[in-house]
């Protein structure tokens, strides 16, 4: 294989922070580096907005946006024609002279900024692969690629914008700028005064198997129904503003695809008018089920409110009977949404439906309908769990948090692989045909649906309701997110493991192709461990390690209280969970969050100290036994060896005093001494000694290193020679003033001598290399070699034909057999 | 009142770390190699860490539908031989170092692949090459950090990269 070298000079890491550095200070006499130094000085400055608790301040606004929209979906040309009336409230300070509006649609035209600058082969594309040419190898396209590429030939993609009026028929002008449009307002918009507009729009919908979007369609070419049927998925599917906010003003940054989305709360009213033997599932409350529903589906859903399994509201049968025909009659679904930051639907005559209540009690929501929609390809599967999982989460987000605001929770089967919105995930496992026509899944499929299910439900609560900056902070919603599906996962089944442990970041930790988490979304190359993974372990251990659950929850539910239906930043959560908890955690969130430090906490020695008594009789006397416990001089041993005499040995008639009184001789001189000592001593001073002598305990000092850089908690497991282990804890603050070496003194009891020391023996602080944590030093085996040895030990080596013939005992046999 | 379900304890074998959301396919796509050297036996450590639950949908589509990457030992040494082929070190001169395939095993919810070499003359300026997973996924990532006393020097491989070179950055 021939191999062409080129250097690759690896990526530069461009870590932007978006807040100003403590550059202005600057430590220029020795090394000190203070790693608790508070925080204050890079978070943004606390204002009316946002206080310095880290809560929504007295003077805190956000803007409101209501829609009311009529949409029709066009089956046969996959096409949405749709009209909106959008009513904008102003609640800031400022005078707004014009509105800007997300058409993310236009993401898709081919002269898009995204299209544009997607580079062939290039770094951080959704979608299929394409491959540049590098010396021998020829450029690849893969067929993905050039069904992508075809499709945007031959469809017309992007919003056609056919009207933009004021609600009194004056027309607005509008300047589109990508996937932004500016409607300049006739009149300058006034603090706490709103404008109703209207837009006429329609575009044609992608299939998302084709060009990997969010939503589109999916075709299934094989159901019976001539033609074959669709599943129609709905996201970003309507122009809508984009937010203005206290700390960024116009959040009008192009859609290229990755960074996703800041939002406005608001409340809508849609009417969606699809075929008429489709089955809809919306964000938002049916209004009109009379019009829509049969009275055996209407019945259906009455009775799954207190059921113990889901109900299907349209059974297996159904829905396969419903795959067969067409029809060219058309219906229309009303659905009301309050206090909602967003709005998405799904549409197709292959779904079938079920449904069971969430009687979470309340005042809020005392009933959430759980409900699943998904073809036959869905299975057992989603008849077994979808509508389950949606529960569960519920269950376990809302002790964390609140209870689960809205009347409905649903989870869809289509394209899209996971993406939530409020009130509806769209959520992809599907079962396997086989040839027998059974359909089957795999044990990691089931374990995925769930997975999946959990999170995207999860993202209802964090970032729909606790609005978090997405396109900026894409680890305050996932990062929170994978933190609490692990524990939701947990909760399932713990024999599963879920969630995520220290020990799994401590690789991406230690490598040195990463940047700090706080780093805008856009920047950052390795978006996987940085915005989910690392915070999401950060959080476990803060949890369970740093803060304790009682602490922990206390101040996390705290926070999702305090920003519930607002737009927190990354500063509102630091402060938030300090002054809930009352624990000091700047140096936490510094140290995770804005560097790139990683845990190695080394336990270099341990010393033994013993308490000299003053008095001369006990002292000397331990001062001739340490000499003697000295090892034998090796001379003196070779000379015994040899036969040789000594002098003294063979002239023992010539002696004198110091052939019998060694230098550790007590006199009444030292005596007396150590009785003016303790003349000499205050009262107070002869009770410690007095005590501290009578009690004879053992002084242990340990000395350890920092050498990751990031400050933990030192625990400690010692283990004495009498076979007991003790536990102790030190805060991470002994590192406060030496952040790079520090050392402990540990006093035990007189009869609990310490036999070995271990250093964070649970791995709880992500600490990158456990063997300099053990004093005596341990031999870890690396990976492979226990991967050896223990392979050694597997079944393979019993003699099997020779246990075979092993009799079985029973009761009787027992007495006389050996 | 609160319904609560009771499961069935389900086998444990185990699992999807679950981490895209927004993200198209729910696979990580993102694989780590270790490569350490173990002074008791003068041996470099390969060890390849995959997700499992990549690792499952891999081999369907490599080996065909009916692979299993969890129950049955024939495809988890398919797979390890898999990608012991698409991994490669090799000296400045474009010799390649003798790697031996160790073993291979699911643990928790990973897939590992082991491999071993003697320890060549010095690590600085051997080449990398490492495409598991990454001729059926072009989003695959796989990071290589290699350890070399107490430093680690990581190689990330995604995109065109083809090969990479260890470079020990001197302080």
């Amino acid at each position: 294989m021939l191999l062409k070298i080129y250097k690759l000079t690896l990526l530069s890491l461009v870590a932007t922070l978006a807040f100003a550095t403590d550059a202005a200070i600057k430590q220029t006499k020795g090394q000190f580096e203070d790693k608790f130094r508070q925080l204050d000085e890079v978070l943004p400055t606390p204002n009316v907005y946002r206080n310095a608790a880290g809560e929504p301040g007295h003077m805190y606004w956000q803007q409101k946006v209501d829609y009311k929209i009529d949409v029709k979906l066009d089956e046969e040309k996959r096409r949405l024609t749709a009209s909106e009336v959008i009513t904008y409230t102003n609640n800031s300070p400022d005078t707004l002279k014009y509105l800007w509006i997300q058409l993310d649609q236009n993401k898709f035209k081919d002269d898009s900024m995204s299209a544009l600058t997607t580079t062939f082969g290039g770094i951080g594309n959704r979608g299929p692969g394409t491959q540049s040419a590098d010396g021998d190898t020829p450029a690849k396209i893969s067929l993905a690629a050039l069904r992508r590429q075809h499709f945007v030939e031959d469809t017309e993609l992007g919003y056609d914008i056919s009207r933009v009026e004021t609600s009194k028929g004056q027309t607005l002008k509008h300047t589109i700028v990508g996937t932004l449009m500016r409607v300049d307002l006739p009149q300058p918009l006034k603090p706490s005064k709103s404008i109703t507009f209207e837009i006429d729009f329609a575009f044609n919908i992608v299939e998302e198997d084709a060009v990997s979007a969010r939503a589109g369609y999916e075709h299934f070419p094989d159901d019976e129904r001539e033609g074959g049927n669709d599943i129609f998925l709905l996201a970003q599917w309507f122009p809508r503003l984009a937010a203005y906010t206290d700390y960024e003003a116009w959040t009008n940054k192009e859609f290229i695809g990755r960074g996703e989305f800041t939002l406005e709360f608001g409340d809508y009213e849609v009417n969606i008018t699809v075929p008429a033997d489709h089955i809809v599932s919306s964000t938002g409350a049916l209004m009109n089920p009379k019009d829509v529903l049969t009275k055996t589906q209407r019945d259906r859903l009455k009775k799954a409110e207190d059921a113990k399994r889901p109900v299907f509201i349209v059974t297996a049968d159904e829905a396969l009977e419903n795959e067969k025909e067409g029809t060219s009659k058309t219906k229309t679904w009303t659905f009301k949404a309050d206090n909602v930051r967003d709005f998405a639907w799904a549409s197709s005559r292959k779904f079938m439906w079920d449904a069971k209540g969430y009687n979470q009690g309340g005042d809020d929501m005392p009933l959430v309908m759980a409900m699943s929609f998904y073809p036959k390809e869905g299975g057992d599967l989603w008849k077994k769990y979808s509508t389950e999982s949606v529960i569960h989460t519920m269950e376990v987000y809302s002790r964390f948090s609140f209870d689960y605001p809205y009347p409905v929770a649903q989870s869809v089967n289509g394209p899209v692989g996971g993406m939530e919105y409020p009130m509806i995930t769209f959520n992809g496992p599907r079962t396997e045909l086989r040839d027998d026509g059974s359909r089957t899944y795999s044990l990691a499929e089931k374990r995925f649906l769930i997975g999946v299910v959990i999170h995207e439900i999860g993202h209802i609560y964090f970032p729909m309701v606790v609005n978090s900056d997405e396109r900026q902070w894409t680890w305050m919603d996932e990062g929170l997110n994978s933190f609490l599906d692990g524990v939701a996962g947990r909760e399932w089944d713990p024999s599963i493991p879920w969630g995520v442990e220290p020990r799994d970041i401590t690789d991406y930790m230690a490598s040195n192709v990463q940047v700090p988490i706080m780093t805008q979304s856009d920047s950052v190359l390795r978006l996987g461990p940085n915005a989910y993974t690392k915070p999401a372990a950060a959080l476990n251990i803060l949890r369970e390690t740093i803060m304790g659950r009682e602490l922990f929850d206390f101040a996390f539910k705290e926070y999702a209280l305090r920003w519930k239906y607002k737009r927190p930043t990354p500063a509102d959560f630091f402060r938030t969970m300090e002054e809930a908890s009352g624990i000091d955690l700047d140096w936490f969130w510094r140290g995770w969050f804005y560097t790139t430090d990683h845990v190695d906490i080394s336990l270099d020695e341990v010393y033994k100290l013993r308490l000299d008594t003053e008095d001369p009789d006990i002292d000397f006397d331990r001062q001739r036994q340490m000499e003697a416990d000295k090892p034998l001089s090796l001379t003196d041993e070779r000379n015994k060896a040899e036969g040789k005499k000594l002098w003294v040995e063979r002239n023992p008639d010539v002696k004198d005093f110091y052939d019998d009184n060694d230098i550790y001789t007590v006199t009444n001189k030292e005596r007396n001494a150590y009785q003016k000592y303790l003349k000499d001593l205050d009262p107070w001073e002869r009770t410690a000694l007095e005590r501290a002598v009578k009690e004879d305990k053992n002084y242990y000092v340990m000395s350890f290193s920092n050498l990751g850089g990031l400050v933990m908690p030192i625990i400690l497991e010692l283990t004495f020679e009498d076979g007991s282990t003790d536990m102790v804890r030190i805060p991470a603050e002994i590192w406060r003033r030496t952040p790079d070496k520090v050392q402990k003194l540990i006093v035990t009891e007189k009869d609990k001598v310490l036999k070995s020391v271990a250093v964070d023996p649970r791995w709880e602080t992500a600490d990158v290399n456990v063997e300099n944590n053990y004093y005596p030093r341990r031999i870890i085996e690396s990976r492979i070699e226990s991967y050896k040895s223990s392979a050694s030990k597997a079944k393979v080596r019993r003699d099997i034909m020779h246990d075979i013939k092993t009799e079985l005992k029973t009761d009787d046999k027992d007495n006389d057999d050996n | 009142m609160i319904i609560k379900s009771i499961w069935r304890p389900l086998l444990a074998v185990a699992l999807l770390l679950l981490i895209n959301s927004n993200l198209q396919a729910h696979q990580v796509k993102a694989a780590l190699t270790r490569i350490e050297l173990n002074p008791r036996t003068n041996m470099l450590e390969i060890m390849h860490r995959f997700e499992l639950h990549d690792a499952e949908h891999a081999v369907k589509e490599i080996f065909g539908g009916s692979a299993d990457i969890i129950k049955d030992a024939t495809t988890q040494k398919q797979f390890a031989d898999y990608v012991a082929q698409r991994f490669g070190i090799y000296y400045p001169n474009d010799e390649p170092l003798d790697i031996s395939l160790v073993g291979y095993e699911v643990e928790g919810k990973h897939f590992w692949v082991y491999q071993e070499t003697p320890k060549p003359e010095k690590l600085e300026g051997l080449q990398v090459v490492h495409n598991a997973l990454r001729d059926i996924w072009f989003a695959q990532t796989n990071l290589v950090n290699v350890k070399l006393d107490q430093s680690i020097n990581s190689l990330t491989f995604t995109d065109n990269t083809e090969v990479l070179k260890i470079d020990f950055a001197h302080h």
